[in-house]
């Protein structure tokens, strides 16, 4: 048999699927466009000379909504055609191995045909080797008839023989598969592969009667091939047994886990504030403002019950969801932030006694993260110049303003200036260095690669970090020999620590995180501002 | 007793106030060119002070390049949290987290058999599962800290 092997996918039905759905007028142009590709190309196999075949199947079909992924049915199922030229020869009645002659369990193994099917199939067609570790069974109906018939059997029968064959060479090569795995790996279920070994040596003797016996014996190689069939279909339960388990225990006990520490915070919750409450008469206040902190509440723990419900338990279910995070992340702080300085400017405008900043920082906060959505290039090569963030001007600009404002942050603290000097003198170095490696990085000769600066920068974070550690360590220790509240103090460590921290995090992130690590910065003190406001100003 | 008027209207209840707080942080982690993916790493991230691949301090460089934004995001909403006396809102921070992570566990615990368990499910899984241990290690030291402290003032 002349073999010609031709492989072409159509990816484009598939986006035209995702994008539009399966009814849409773009889906039907694209379906006609397909099938005169088609007609194209078996008219082509029609008039060979040769016997072709064309195999035309999906590896998946779409939901209502042109998706797909799931175990649903429109998802799972898709369709299959086979057209050989008219130079095979005719099929006659060969298609009707069915297994019927075994028994209604072998038919049930002719009745669908799985993706891995065609693995031994195509294998067969080509004239090569079934792959050894295919667990597959050959498909009687898509095998053609044969070219050369010998002529003392009568032309219903002739299939027969040639697809006991492709069968038993199948059988044999899954068994020798389950086998060999079962010895050198991990050990299959003795029971499970003693009742299939059985199964095989009933093919195998059908087989050997229906050759070895003197004449034609077609009822013989029909059972021969549906015990095999049969046979390869119980293996592949077997390995969809046992190749994909999960530890459906295991997973219990961590969901449980989980929800049992959940229980275990959850008495810890409060809607209401810890404090301020029993400080502020709602009497004292007037009328109108009370109703509007009602309201301003009221609102914002809806919006907060409704994103948490979602971002937090929904979206986990939903793949399309998930790829989108960071769409509906930034909306939700926007929305949260619009929602709350549009009532801060209401209460602004009623009673005139907010100021500007208090009525702009939820914005702030919100702002910062939307924008740095437009800072592009993060862990990116620095030499590509495609990123604006990468610029020289703009990353040294914005080196230059962590250097302003880690010294402003020093000269607003000069208690311990030695030890705060040790500090600020270890971020601005490693600052410095940052400037040069991503200089070095950025020019187009290689040899300036600018490693040596950027390990003195990690060098230098990391000696800081752990210096901080330590001081937070030992001021951790005193507290009870003291009994002071030094939380100012701590907090002010902790922020040390924090920078730090985020050089670090610049420095392995590249030049475009000098832009970031800003407006992280401008957002982390918005965000102090919104949490301290409680009246007793304590920082 | 002005002063305290503005504070009521003002004041974001800790819900809210840690909603704002994680969303955001989550955001930056976003914006920052990550994802919920082992795809979307930034190898690079290994190899900026060297060219040769050594595992611990690429490693390292790998985690903080990752989860930097993150750890520094948790670290500051204890503190900040702590500091203003704010504790309710650090609660609620951590059991939204805890929160996602049980039913993106159960999430991927029901499909795991779907198509894209490996591809989407089980690595946002993966990373939610980190921020957990994350949020909770810092979490327990703050408020260790936070109850000495406590104590400390009772005493006083």
């Amino acid at each position: 048999m002349h073999v010609c092997q031709l492989m072409s996918e159509h990816l484009i039905l598939l986006s035209v699927g995702h994008t539009y759905g399966p009814h849409n007028p773009h889906m039907e142009q694209k379906l006609h466009q397909m099938d005169d590709i088609l007609n194209t190309i078996l008219s082509q196999i029609d008039s060979s000379t040769n016997c072709e075949v064309a195999f035309i199947f999906g590896d998946h079909g779409m939901t209502e909504d042109g998706n797909h992924g799931g175990g649903t049915y429109d998802e799972t199922n898709a369709g299959l055609f086979a057209h050989y030229s008219p130079n095979c020869g005719d099929f006659g009645p060969s298609l009707n191995i069915s297994g019927q002659e075994v028994g209604s369990y072998s038919n049930d193994a002719f009745q669908s045909i799985n993706q891995i099917d065609l693995v031994p199939t195509i294998s067969l067609l080509l004239g090569l080797p079934i792959p050894y570790a295919n667990l597959g069974g050959v498909v009687p109906a898509l095998l053609p008839p044969l070219q050369h018939k010998p002529e003392h059997i009568v032309n219903e029968l002739v299939e027969a023989p040639f697809t006991a064959t492709a069968l038993a060479l199948n059988a044999a090569q899954v068994w020798n598969y389950l086998t060999t795995y079962s010895s050198s790996a991990n050990k299959l279920p003795q029971e499970a592969m003693s009742e299939i070994e059985s199964i095989l040596s009933k093919a195998t003797d059908r087989f050997r009667d229906a050759i070895s016996g003197d004449g034609f014996d077609s009822i013989s190689y029909r059972e021969a091939c549906g015990l095999y069939k049969y046979f390869l279909s119980q293996a592949t339960d077997l390995g969809k047994q046992i190749w994909t388990r999960f530890d459906t225990f295991g997973m219990g006990i961590g969901i449980i886990l989980l929800i049992s520490s959940l229980m275990m915070r959850v008495p810890f919750l409060s809607i209401y504030p810890t404090f301020a409450i029993e400080r502020i008469d709602p009497r004292s206040m007037k009328q109108n403002d009370s109703v509007i902190a009602q309201r301003k509440r009221l609102v914002l723990s809806l919006v907060t019950l409704i994103f948490v419900v979602f971002h937090c338990m929904i979206m986990t279910f939903s793949n399309s969801y998930i790829l989108s995070e960071q769409s509906i992340v930034i909306f939700m702080v926007s929305f949260l932030c619009t929602i709350e300085t549009v009532f801060r400017f209401i209460f602004s405008v009623s009673s005139g006694s907010l100021s500007w900043m208090h009525v702009l920082c939820p914005i702030l906060t919100m702002l910062c993260v939307r924008i740095n959505s437009f800072v592009t290039g993060h862990g990116q090569d620095p030499m590509i110049r495609k990123y604006w963030a990468h610029h020289t001007h703009i990353f040294l600009m914005s080196l230059f303003v962590l250097v302003i404002t880690r010294v402003s942050y020093f000269l607003l603290r000069t208690k311990r200036i030695r030890h705060s000097i040790i500090h600020s003198m270890l971020d601005i170095t490693a600052l410095l260095c940052l400037a040069i490696s991503w200089i070095e990085k950025r020019s187009i000769d290689i040899a300036r690669h600018g490693y040596r600066s950027s390990a003195i920068a990690i060098n230098l974070c990391a000696v800081g970090i752990l210096l901080s550690a330590i001081d937070l360590y030992s001021r951790f220790m005193n507290h009870r020999k003291q009994s002071s509240r030094n939380d100012v103090n701590t907090f002010h460590d902790v922020n040390v620590c924090l920078f730090h921290f985020l050089i670090f995090t610049v420095t392995v992130t590249g030049p475009s995180a000098a832009t970031s690590s800003l407006l992280i910065l401008i957002h982390i003190y918005a965000f102090w501002f919104i949490s301290n406001e409680k009246g007793v100003q304590k920082v | 007793m002005e002063t305290n008027h503005v504070c009521h209207i003002l004041q974001i209840q800790g819900h809210t106030l840690a909603l704002i707080w994680r969303l955001s942080i989550r955001g930056f982690f976003f914006t920052t060119g990550h994802a919920c993916s082992f795809n979307r790493l930034q190898l690079s991230a290994a190899f900026v002070a060297t060219e040769i691949f050594y595992f611990i301090p690429a490693g390292i460089s790998l985690f903080v390049n990752t989860f930097g934004w993150d750890i520094m995001g948790i670290i500051f909403a204890a503190k900040v949290f702590n500091v203003c006396d704010r504790i309710d809102a650090f609660n609620w921070f951590c059991v939204y987290q805890l929160l996602e992570t049980i039913f993106s566990c159960i999430s991927v615990s029901i499909m795991r058999r779907h198509l894209m368990v490996w591809a989407i499910f089980a690595p946002r899984f993966v990373f939610s599962s980190i921020l957990l241990l994350l949020s909770s290690t810092f979490g327990l030291l703050d408020s260790t800290n936070y109850r000495r402290q406590k104590r400390a003032d009772k005493s006083k």
